[in-house]
């Protein structure tokens, strides 16, 4: 019985980290770099859902909307007025990495200092969540409809795009080889920009979904990069699919530490896996 | 960057410093005519609303003592500073009460790591320091300045293990959080827990900026334990009672004095109901809870507050008896304190270590987002 | 006044810090957020010898650079094939890995609890317990370091590193073996930094695995950046701007409570806008 239920948790963890891990990949990929305030749309997300959903009691679904275009927008800005113009000056990828480190940290601050730095709950009423049986085990409403639910019909719907759509095609170009991508034609700043929108979004998604469940802090941003740095360099950054791979891993390597060896060394676990692979395969497990 | 804006940037930090050490020479002028305290609480962070509580717990009760004419004839000033809940933090903050505010007592800080950073800055400037919330054993021997109005773990330990067993839960799962609150409580539970007869199930802990204690909570749902003693401070508590609550978990959950925060039940709800936790009994009257609410417009007050506002009072008391501004004769002054009628304790002594001399703890139990006290 | 001296005593041991930080990420471009673990590495291993095993401050002084040296050499040699983003990555983990031992190696480190009561330095019949004394010995050690810093950057060593900074792929075509060049100077910034972590905890007699944090590594990143990289002046100049400036807002009557969220905000900002506008830092030579 409480293996079924670890079992579900595991899923439903593996669930968060993919969504992150994947829309992570997509800047990964494109630009080349790690973008850290990737964590900063994730935050975004989480309390501008919190504002409006919780402190202007606006409805859910509005305020979902308006949440995810403001993660979108943050990390859109992100690019238009920062990343880009260190691109084009040809910036080394640790001027970005440390760039977009800084930009986390100070949006962690700012909203560490409008929203408080303890734990922000976006459900209005957590007795509100309820629990569904599922042979004996359970999960709450939030785990299902958005781990279980939403969140592979976005990845299946992501993958559709990128697959079978121009501008998925373009995303893949760019992908490849930038630099020939523009010279066929493609509007290599028109798509970085809908890629960065993009992935802003999916951060601020994983931030509301976070917020719903167990709530979130400032440094919740940092916090949650870390399993999606790691799920998309274990699983490979290179492939779309990697990135869900990944996030499955980690989530069942950091189950079994907390089943054998307890909750406190959880914490190191994705570092150590991290670190193995670095060694043994840095180009992560899926090559493409 | 060009040269104008290079000239820009050193414009700023010239004003900046000029700013500053006109500030700091301000500050240093000896005062004569306040008496300054010092305060130390985390303002940010984890903990900070158990900080921002404190302080303005802090606030009324310097209210309260000026407006019946302050300390010895002249006015009673406050300096607040953030010790982050942090050890090296708060060595800075205290360090810089003392030798640039040059405060003549300091009432800090509120966690164990903090209080036992700064102690050895105000025990070397033989300096007097309070602390309002620190309840780590190893404090008693901080040093002969340094002084706490909340009793040791160690008691509150002993008092639920026996609590526990005198209600009949001989087997107990340990949840804790893994930081010298946690950890702490964990060593003395288990040692007075199975002192009393009982046994331990499990035991289990958590990093204190998690909020995912599911995998936790199955073990502990597998092992069929009378009750759970939960040691967490605000975050994790609400998170792990509703994981616990969506696990159907129906043992008993007993928590620890952090867990007298209202934030914390006002989000469980009717999440909460039943569960119960330890806290020193307090005096807290009606009165002073209706300050509470006036200073901070809502309902809210967290334990340490109370232990807060008595604590600068008995500061301004033992400056008033040892009619002096030296921090040894005040130190004298505070161990032969015998304050009463405060709101944390009826009565407040200090044994030879400088921790109180009794406890008298209570049990509370949750229903629909309050917490009561328990019919014993 | 005893403040004073405080700051002096906390600009010595940033100052050493920051040289550290700025020899090997100017010295070879390798992004590092290792700088908090051996810092923290050098203050344990003071905290422990002197309270457990009663050895003194000086003796201290000598040997944990030894200590954090050998384990950097260990370390270092792991991920000296890493690249770039790797290492950085590798190096959080570290440090991750480092402060998950920390709070659970109890019989070592006390966990949680940390380790109080760390005795001050004694020389020569002197115990140097006030701060008036105590920044003798930290601003002798920052001389220490400063000097073999800056012959380093003089010597042939020194070139060598630079390039590797700026070309790597270049100077391995000439036959030089990067890897060492960059395993030797990672482990001598090690050695560095523990010497700060020894002076810290001797002069706030207390350690606790919180102190340890990617905060922590961010905030040097910022010095170094700031001063500009490459430049021990330049790191210097950035810790004296980092201590002293918050000092200063402390004074300036900075609601106290966001004091601690606005460093941060400050820290970030920077990072963003010197990589953005001024990526030599004040007095840099270089930028990244």
């Amino acid at each position: 019985m409480e293996f079924f239920q670890l079992i579900l948790y595991t899923i439903s963890t593996g669930m968060l980290y993919s969504l992150l891990a994947t829309g992570f990949g997509f800047t990964l990929r494109s630009v080349k770099f790690f973008n850290i305030s990737y964590g900063g749309a994730f935050l975004v997300g989480g309390y501008v859902m919190f504002l409006f959903y919780r402190m202007q009691n606006i409805a859910f679904l509005p305020s979902l909307l308006l949440s995810l275009t403001a993660s979108g927008l943050y990390l859109l800005l992100a690019y238009k007025f920062i990343f880009k113009i260190l691109i084009e000056r040809k910036a080394k990828n640790l001027v970005l990495l440390i760039v977009s480190f800084g930009l986390l940290t100070a949006t962690s601050a700012i909203l560490g200092m409008i929203f408080g730095s303890q734990a922000t709950i976006v459900t209005r009423h957590l007795s509100d969540i309820d629990v569904v049986n599922i042979f004996g085990a359970t999960l709450n409403t939030v785990q299902i409809v958005g781990g279980l639910i939403s969140i592979p019909i976005i990845i299946l719907s992501l993958a559709y795009v990128r697959y079978k759509t121009r501008f998925g095609r373009a995303v893949r170009a760019i992908e490849d080889d930038s630099e020939v991508a523009e010279l066929v034609g493609i509007p290599k700043n028109k798509i970085l920009l809908k890629t960065f929108f993009l992935s802003g979004m999916l951060a601020g998604m994983g931030g509301i979904l976070e917020g719903l469940d167990v709530g979130i802090i400032p440094a919740s941003g940092f916090l949650y990069m870390l399993p999606t740095i790691v799920a998309v360099v274990i699983g490979g950054m290179q492939s779309f699919w990697g990135g869900i791979l990944g996030a499955f891993i980690l989530a069942i390597a950091q189950q079994l530490t907390i089943v054998v060896f307890g909750g406190s060394w959880v914490q190191a676990v994705p570092f150590v896996i991290l670190i193995i692979m670095l060694w043994i395969r840095p180009e992560g497990i899926l090559k493409r | 960057m060009n040269t104008t804006g290079k000239i820009i940037v050193w414009v700023i930090v010239l004003v900046l410093v000029i700013w500053g050490i006109i500030s700091i020479s301000k500050n240093s002028d000896t005062d004569s005519d306040t008496i300054k305290i010092g305060f130390m609480g985390p303002l940010s962070g984890d903990t900070a609303n158990l900080g921002q509580n404190a302080q303005a717990a802090v606030a009324i009760a310097v209210d309260e003592i000026n407006n019946a004419g302050g300390v010895l004839g002249k006015k009673l000033e406050v300096v607040y500073e953030d010790d982050a809940c942090n050890g090296a933090t708060a060595a800075n903050a205290i360090s810089k009460l003392i030798n640039a505010d040059k405060v003549m007592a300091v009432l800090g800080g509120a966690c164990s790591g903090a209080t036992l950073g700064a102690t050895p800055v105000a025990e070397a400037a033989k300096i007097p320091q309070l602390s309002y919330c620190s309840t780590n054993p190893t404090i008693s021997q901080a040093g002969d300045y340094i002084f706490r109005n909340v009793p040791s773990d160690l008691f509150q330990a002993k008092y639920a293990a026996e609590y526990l067993i005198k209600a009949g839960k001989k087997n107990v799962a340990l949840l804790t959080s893994k930081d010298d609150y946690g950890d702490g409580l964990n060593k003395a539970f288990t040692d007075a827990f199975t002192k009393a007869g009982g046994t331990i199930t499990l035991t289990d802990s958590f990093e204190p900026s998690t909020k995912d204690l599911k995998s936790q909570l199955v073990k502990i749902k597998a092992k069929n334990s009378d009750a759970v003693y939960f040691v967490s401070y605000t975050d994790p508590a609400i998170a792990g009672l509703k994981q616990a609550r969506d696990l159907g978990i129906k043992t008993q959950f007993f928590g620890a004095d952090a867990w007298d925060d209202t934030k914390v039940w006002s989000e469980l709800g009717t999440l909460g109901n039943g569960a119960m936790y330890t806290i020193v009994g307090s005096n807290s009257s009606v009165d002073f809870k209706a300050k509470m609410k006036a200073k901070l417009g809502k309902d809210d007050l967290i334990y340490c507050s109370n232990y807060a506002y008595d604590g600068l009072k008995i500061l301004a008391d033992a400056i008033t008896r040892a009619n002096s501004t030296d921090g040894t004769a005040i130190k004298d002054a505070l161990y032969k304190t015998d304050y009463t009628g405060g709101v944390s304790a009826k009565t407040m002594t200090f044994d030879a270590n400088g921790d109180p001399v009794s406890a008298a703890y209570i049990v509370k139990v949750v229903k629909d987002g309050k917490a009561a006290e328990s019919a014993q | 006044m005893e403040y004073i001296f405080h700051i002096l005593i906390l600009l010595s041991i940033y100052g050493i810090l920051a040289l550290a930080q700025n020899l090997v990420m100017g010295g070879t471009g390798l992004l590092t957020i290792a700088g908090a673990a051996f810092y923290g590495i050098g203050a344990y291993v003071a905290a422990i010898l002197a309270t457990k095993f009663g050895w003194s401050i000086m003796a201290i002084l000598l040997i944990a650079p030894i200590i954090a040296g050998l384990i950097a050499f260990l370390v270092g040699a792991s991920f000296a094939r890493f690249r770039d983003d790797y290492f950085m990555l590798a190096t959080l983990g570290f440090l991750m890995i480092f402060n998950t031992v920390a709070k659970n190696w109890e019989t070592f480190t006390n966990g949680s609890f940390g380790i109080a009561g760390i005795p001050k330095p004694y020389i020569l019949g002197f115990t140097l317990d006030m701060p008036m004394t105590f920044v003798v010995l930290a601003i002798f050690i920052l001389i220490i370091v400063v000097t073999v810093s800056y012959l380093i950057s003089r010597s042939s060593f020194g070139r060598a590193l630079n390039a590797i900074r700026e070309d790597e792929d270049a100077l391995q075509i000439f036959g030089y073996q990067t890897s060492r060049y960059k395993l030797m100077i990672f482990t001598i910034g090690a050695a560095f930094s523990a010497l700060g972590g020894v002076l810290f905890a001797s002069y706030i007699t207390f350690v606790d695995p919180n102190l340890f944090t990617v905060n922590e590594s961010i905030l040097l990143w910022a010095m170094v950046i700031l001063g500009g990289i490459g430049r021990n002046r330049g790191a210097l100049i950035g810790a004296l701007f980092l201590v002293i400036i918050p000092e200063i807002l402390r004074f300036i009557g900075f609601p106290t409570e966001f004091a601690g969220l606005m460093r941060q905000c400050i820290y970030g900002l920077l990072l963003v806008l010197l990589m953005l506008y001024q990526p030599r830092g004040i007095l840099g030579k270089y930028r990244l």
